[in-house]
């Protein structure tokens, strides 16, 4: 069981991602925008953060890229669930420290499958 | 005169070289033949010819009109300030026509978009309500299962081959009463050997005593011998104790040979019983071994049944899990549309909605001024209400209406 920070500004989304999740035995922490994730994850640790791109305050690039500065989250699998498929991006998050992009939809089992191969 | 002809010139300007052209032209097609002094004759006639025309042969002009004439009139400053806001008019509907044409095609896209978004959201939603409706089905047909295993029918309703387990159990319980009083029985009769052996014990300890006694009367018919061939005793004596010794062993003799009888017919009926004991045990023990066989059988294939009802329980779940994941998929899609629907909310609708904003402020100022010309009468239509303003479209404006009407609001 593994400890996950689910970022994402739907709720829909969040809650799609933590019900996969948790059904997959691991415990979910959501957090509605970069800011939010940021406090969570200044205040403890997690095993693998999960975060959308085009959020409110602070996108999911500029999180990881912040994620990637604290001392706990230096080596933390930080995977990107986003709509964006564009190469740029996905240049642009490999850049900063994103260990996988997934595009939404995302399919439960290949989710679960991408974690396990992350978390190994 | 000369005033009218300069001031029928003026009016006719536009016209006159039309009428020089029309009078000049015969003289113009003769001028090379003829003799010079009809060329001077005719360059002064022209002219008169004209002159003539415009005062005698044309209708009269109507005559301008001044401000002294008609009080109607309007001034040249108010034709002036007309200019001006016709100018202002002629603006603001490049304007218009501009944003229109902007807005024409941001609705377009819009509408385009909507389009998307409600087809999307229409087949998640067809796919949401199949797959609930697959799923509800699907764990129908698991309790069925369940149901079936518990009250040992078939999903087609028919009774199942084997018992049910708790008639299985009963079924055991039986079986190992009946063996369990088998037992009994034997012990029984492994009870009664047992006293029969003590009784032949008991016997055998009474013949012994028997055969002691013969033993002694033996010896003290030795010792009359040996008395009476050392000692010379009386004979008669002697015959009278050996005669009482005689009788005496026979009494033990025929007691001897009572207790043989007895043991040897306890041996016999002992014998009998052993038998018994032995019929009566193993009946229990083939009865048991072939009933156990039996309920081995029932069970094993019970246990069978039970599992492979538990299989499909099973394959029934995992596809009731995949049937989950289509929904979670069918509800992204649905949240995708709805974000993108959100992103062209704003900006597009909402520089739309300033761009009519600022048009309808232009066009009532303009509306106002005209009022205040005296040029409109008052009174007069003026433009309503008006868009929203931005600041209400935005995420404020939007709480606490239902999820559904949001577009319905800003279109």
């Amino acid at each position: 069981m593994a400890r996950i920070l689910v970022v994402d500004d739907s709720t829909t989304m969040r809650q799609m991602v933590s019900f996969t999740l948790q059904d997959a035995g691991h415990e979910v922490t959501e957090a509605a925008d970069g800011i939010a994730a940021l406090a969570e994850a200044k205040g403890r640790k997690f095993d693998l953060v999960i975060t959308d791109v085009n959020m409110p305050g602070m996108n999911g690039i500029d999180l990881v890229k912040s994620l990637r500065e604290l001392a706990d989250f230096k080596f933390t699998p930080i995977l990107v669930l986003t709509t964006e498929a564009g190469q740029d991006v996905k240049a642009k998050g490999r850049e900063v420290g994103a260990t996988g992009w997934i595009v939404k939809p995302f399919s439960p089992e290949v989710l679960i499958q991408t974690l396990r191969k992350v978390l190994d | 005169m000369i005033q009218d002809l300069l001031a029928l010139c003026r009016i006719y300007r536009p016209k006159l070289a039309l009428m020089l052209l029309m009078i000049a032209m015969p003289w113009a097609w003769a001028a090379f033949w003829v003799p010079w002094w009809v060329n001077i004759v005719c360059f002064f006639t022209v002219p008169i010819a004209m002159g003539i025309l415009m005062l005698h042969v044309l209708p009269p002009p109507e005559a301008p009109r001044r401000e002294s004439d008609d009080p109607t009139a309007l001034p040249d400053a108010q034709i002036r300030k007309m200019r001006k806001m016709s100018s202002g008019v002629h603006n603001l509907l490049s304007r218009w026509s501009t944003h229109a044409d902007r807005s024409r095609s941001h609705i377009e896209e819009v509408s385009s978009h909507v389009d998307d978004v409600i087809e999307y959201s229409e087949s998640a939603v067809v796919e949401i309500g199949k797959r609930f409706v697959s799923v509800t089905r699907k764990t129908r047909k698991q309790v069925d299962h369940a149901l079936g295993m518990l009250e040992h029918t078939r999903p087609d309703g028919k009774r199942r081959e084997s018992r049910p387990l708790p008639e299985l159990v009963t079924a055991y319980e039986e079986l190992a009463a009946k063996v369990s009083n088998s037992l009994g029985k034997v012990a029984e009769s492994a009870e009664a050997l047992e006293k029969r052996h003590e009784t032949v014990r008991k016997d055998f300890e009474h013949i012994d005593t028997l055969l002691d006694q013969l033993a002694a009367h033996d010896g003290q018919i030795g010792v009359l011998a040996l008395n009476t061939s050392v000692k010379g005793q009386d004979v008669v004596s002697v015959s009278d104790q050996i005669r009482t010794l005689s009788l005496e062993s026979k009494a033990l003799t025929r007691d001897i040979r009572r207790t043989l009888e007895q043991v040897r017919g306890q041996a016999t009926s002992t014998h009998s019983a052993v038998r018994n004991a032995v019929g009566q045990a193993r009946e229990a023990s083939t009865f048991a071994s072939a009933e156990s066989q039996k309920l081995s059988r029932e069970m094993l294939y019970n246990s069978q049944e039970v599992a492979e009802t538990l299989s499909q329980i099973g394959a029934i779940g995992n596809e009731i899990q995949r049937d989950i994941n289509e929904i979670i998929v069918a509800l992204q899609f649905q949240d995708i549309t709805q974000q993108k629907l959100q992103r062209l909310k704003d900006p597009m609708l909402s520089d739309l909605m300033t761009a009519l904003r600022a048009i309808f402020d232009e066009t009532r100022s303009l509306s106002v001024k005209l009022e205040g010309s005296g040029m409109v009468e008052a009174g007069t239509e003026k433009p309503r209400g008006g868009p929203e303003a931005p600041g209400k479209l935005g995420p404020a404006g939007v709480q606490g209406r239902r999820k559904g009407d949001e577009a319905v609001e800003i279109f």
